[in-house]
């Protein structure tokens, strides 16, 4: 509603700090200080104080959701700058500090992935507390898949207008979708059990409110049924692959890829393809309308590729035309390669090379929401610092400066010049643009210098002789009722009125008590 | 004030409704309520319990809230808000009718809960009286205007200050969010009022009356497209948010009700689409209410109180009306459609 009034000409990247969401306990930190006067609640200690591993905007930007290392995930009022909700533990993050990697919401914002370890959660924020919120999709990967070890999840992303599919990469390579949309209610109810079944075990801290029931859940065997997984990438040895198809079979239908080993993948925009990222290729698998396979359409080597170096990352713009690689370089540095996508061939071309070419190592990349930045976190001189790069050329717009903490996630806002970075301590940097102060007058301009202003002789003098109002002039019907969606919203399927917007759960004292059963 | 009256009074080419023969719309219900001073604010929640016609909070400078639960028979006694020091002035209900909010003199804003009347949240900030308080959709932020002139955002669930917005260079009259909550509307003594971008706190529009007139209450059309701002000339005006900035972008502009000293209050009344009004208290202790698109006056509920009608609102639910009666009238009155027309 808001966008319609904006400036067209705005500045449009970030510049500065606007507010930091702090979730550990204790006092702000001084890198709050100096920013505007949007202020920044210091919580209570109940959240995570682990470092961020993963942040995302919903798609009206209302909400962001941040995912620890200790596998919290807190969901933060973007306005006023709160936390909504929190979800302790909700991957495995015992053995290793990686704790949540991907976290991605639904087109209608009522479910939210996150993925990490070996486990993918849905997080049905529609719901209320005491229905139940989380379902866990994939609960230990490699002994789903009978005992083939596929590695810890390195990323997870949601199909576009599928909200129940996800692309999801391994530490060891492998790339799948996995569909839970068979997953009935009941089945998820039992998967919740088995999962607090199979806690106990482990010996994991049992959360409390929990009650067991005597109903066994689901085996391996009922649950792979019930998930479509689609393998676009294996590169287990020919015995394993044996063992994983017997396995798999039930459910997918496998397609020898050639891909030996992923690295990352991404789905376009459209969600009908996927492209996969090798050691030093890119390949881009076609969904055929109505099979169930997914097709190697094109593979293209990157050419600045060395035999030392790796693609770790891809990013694909907004408007689908074009995708960035992070790259590891031989000498121990990273390098941002875009390459914009030629809808001909679907064969891409270099547009832009990351002149910076030292020992940078980038931690995350994104594009702007109107696809004509690009940023790219890394931590040099003891600071965070984020690059701009206009995405046409090759030409740094502006190095942000942070604060003296390594940025590990980032994320930019679907409407506004925004951008949330997770940092090493566990908070969130709100970045955005100094307000605009040529609106509070209509004529106002900003001058360069001042100049001496010269009034006319009657230029504020006071004009009684206020005109007649024009009847005719006011004859146009107004409607002061219809609810149009803004253009940029145009292709959602819901209606204005339907947009999710979370429960506000009590307020002062009460608020506290209810946190209590948010935390199922 | 030397508009309307000096050239040409606008009345003068409106058609009375009381003299065209046409039935009256509202009929006010016999059930009506008292505050022990006057009445400045009234709201009706957006959503009421089966059975009832509307639920209808009242906050009056005898430093209480009243809540009465109308029914189409009567209504019952009404439950009473005790807590601020001083008196109300202005109040709002969040969207699942749950919470209360109130403004007030004791520079103060309280949340309350509305089932039980506890307060929950005090949120102190203002360095002056508060004015104007507005929840936004989803109940996660709460806007207030003051005397001190500032707009400030607060976070209902903590009663965190979340920013202040020096906004205005008087008295903030009026605040108000868009249906989405993205912006906000400010009105002043100043004569601007101006709409905020609720994440930047930046100013996306200001635009003012011709002659600058001091404007009294500020609200948003319930789609967001247009702002609806009384002003000090008596006039009402509905400007179209998206094509106007300064002068000019005026889309209706109502005339008759006397409103040059005190901010009375106006409100849409759209739950019926055959029927789409514009109601705005006045002076003269008369209750004006015109059509929205032909700007003629359908009804005026004449005398509705024995003084200044500063509170009146429309169900969103309904067709229904509450009006209150200032220092000499202190009542609340409710009104529905008329029997013969429904």
């Amino acid at each position: 509603m808001n966008i319609e009034l904006f400036d067209p000409f705005r500045p449009p990247i970030p510049s500065q700090i606007e507010a930091t969401l702090i979730s550990r306990s204790g006092t702000n930190s001084d890198t709050n200080s100096g920013t505007n006067s949007g202020g920044s609640g210091t919580l209570s200690g109940r959240l995570s104080a682990a470092p961020m591993s993963a942040v995302k905007f919903n798609r009206r930007g209302f909400y962001l959701a941040a995912g620890h290392t200790d596998g919290t995930v807190v969901v933060w009022d973007v306005l006023s700058r709160c936390p909504l909700r929190t979800f302790p533990s909700c991957v495995n993050s015992e053995d290793d500090e990686i704790g949540v990697v991907s976290l991605d919401w639904s087109r209608n914002s009522r479910t939210l992935m996150a993925a990490g370890d070996e486990d993918v959660l849905a997080i049905n924020l529609a719901a209320t507390p005491a229905e139940g919120i989380r379902v866990p999709v994939i609960e230990g990967l490699s002994r789903l898949l009978g005992g083939v070890d596929v590695g810890a999840i390195k990323s997870a992303q949601l199909k576009i207008r599928k909200d129940t599919c996800a692309l999801i990469v391994t530490t060891e390579g492998h790339v799948f979708t996995v569909d839970w949309g068979k997953l009935g209610k009941e089945q998820r109810k039992q998967m919740r059990m088995k999962k607090r079944e199979r806690k106990g075990k482990r010996g994991w801290a049992k959360r409390g409110g929990g009650h067991q029931d005597d109903e066994s859940g689901l085996d391996d065997d009922e649950i792979l049924e019930l998930l479509k997984i689609k393998i676009l990438c294996n590169p287990t040895s020919a015995s394993y692959k044996s063992k994983m198809k017997a396995k798999v079979e039930k459910s997918t239908r496998m397609e020898h890829s050639t891909v030996d080993f992923a690295t990352a993948a991404s789905f376009d925009k459209s969600g009908h393809s996927v492209f996969v990222t090798t050691r030093d290729s890119v390949v881009v698998f076609g969904d055929e309308a109505s099979a169930n396979t997914h097709k190697e359409l094109y593979r293209w080597r990157v050419e600045e590729s060395t035999s030392h170096s790796t693609i770790k990352g891809i990013t694909l713009s907004p408007k689908g035309n074009a995708f960035v690689l992070r790259s590891s370089g031989g000498k121990g540095g990273e390098r941002v390669l875009m390459y914009a996508i030629s809808c001909k061939d679907g064969k891409p071309d270099i547009v832009f090379k990351d002149p910076v070419n030292t020992s940078n190592m980038f931690d995350d990349c994104v594009f702007s929401n109107d696809g004509e930045h690009l940023v790219a976190a890394t931590y040099g001189r003891s600071k965070g610092v984020l690059l701009l790069w206009t995405s046409d050329q090759n030409f740094l717009a502006d190095t942000l400066e942070g604060p003296n903490l390594a940025m590990h996630c980032m994320a930019y806002h679907p409407t506004r010049s925004c951008i949330a970075t997770g940092m090493a301590d566990g908070g969130i940097d709100l970045w955005g643009i100094p307000s605009s102060w040529a609106a509070f007058a209509p004529d106002f301009q900003a001058l360069p210098s001042n100049v001496e202003y010269k009034e006319r002789e009657d230029e504020f003098d006071l004009n009684v002789n206020v005109k007649e109002d024009s009847e005719q002039a006011e004859t146009e019907d107004v409607d002061v009722v219809t609810v149009e969606k803004p253009a940029v919203y145009a292709s959602d399927s819901e209606d204005e009125e339907e947009v999710f917007s979370l429960k506000m759960l009590g307020c002062g004292a009460e608020a506290d008590a209810k946190d209590g059963l948010a935390v199922l | 004030m030397s508009t309307a009256d000096a050239d040409g009074s606008p009345k003068r080419r409106r058609e009375n409704p009381l003299e065209s023969g046409l039935p009256p719309e509202f009929t006010k219900l016999r059930y009506h309520g008292k505050h022990t001073k006057a009445i400045s604010c009234l709201k009706c929640a957006p959503t009421s319990r089966e059975g009832s016609l509307a639920l209808v909070a009242t906050g009056s400078s005898d430093n209480t809230i009243k809540l009465w639960d109308v029914t189409s028979s009567s209504g019952s006694s009404p439950s009473t808000f005790k807590g601020h020091a001083s008196g109300i002035n202005d109040l709002d209900w969040s969207s699942d009718s749950r919470y209360v909010a109130s403004a007030s003199d004791d520079k103060n804003i309280r949340i309350w809960d509305a089932p039980t009347g506890m307060p929950l949240v005090e949120l102190r900030g203002h360095t002056s009286f508060v004015f104007a308080v507005a929840f936004n959709a989803s109940a996660n932020l709460l806007v207030s205007g003051g005397f001190d002139e500032n707009v400030k955002l607060w976070d209902p669930r903590t009663g965190n200050c979340v920013s202040t917005i020096p906004a205005h260079s008087e008295p903030i009259t009026g605040v108000s969010f868009n249906r989405d909550g993205t912006c906000i509307v400010s009105s002043s003594f100043d004569g601007l009022v101006r709409i905020w971008d609720t994440a930047t706190s930046s100013c996306l529009r200001t635009f003012y009356a011709e002659g600058n007139p001091p404007v009294s209450s500020v609200s948003f059309s319930p789609n967001g497209k247009f702002v609806l701002a009384g002003t000090l000339d008596d006039k009402l005006r509905l400007w179209n948010v998206s094509n106007v900035n300064g002068e000019g972008g005026v889309a209706k502009t109502y005339v008759g009700r006397h409103n040059t000293k005190f901010c009375c209050g106006s409100a849409f009344s759209v739950s019926n689409p055959d029927r789409q009004r514009i109601l705005a208290g006045s002076e003269d202790g008369s209750v004006y209410i015109w059509s929205i698109n032909s700007r003629n006056l359908t009804q005026v509920l004449k005398d509705a109180h024995s003084d200044i009608v500063l509170a009146v609102d429309a169900s969103k639910e309904r067709e229904f009306i509450a009006t209150g009666g200032s220092e000499k009238d202190k009542t609340v009155k409710f009104w529905t459609p008329t029997k013969a027309d429904n």
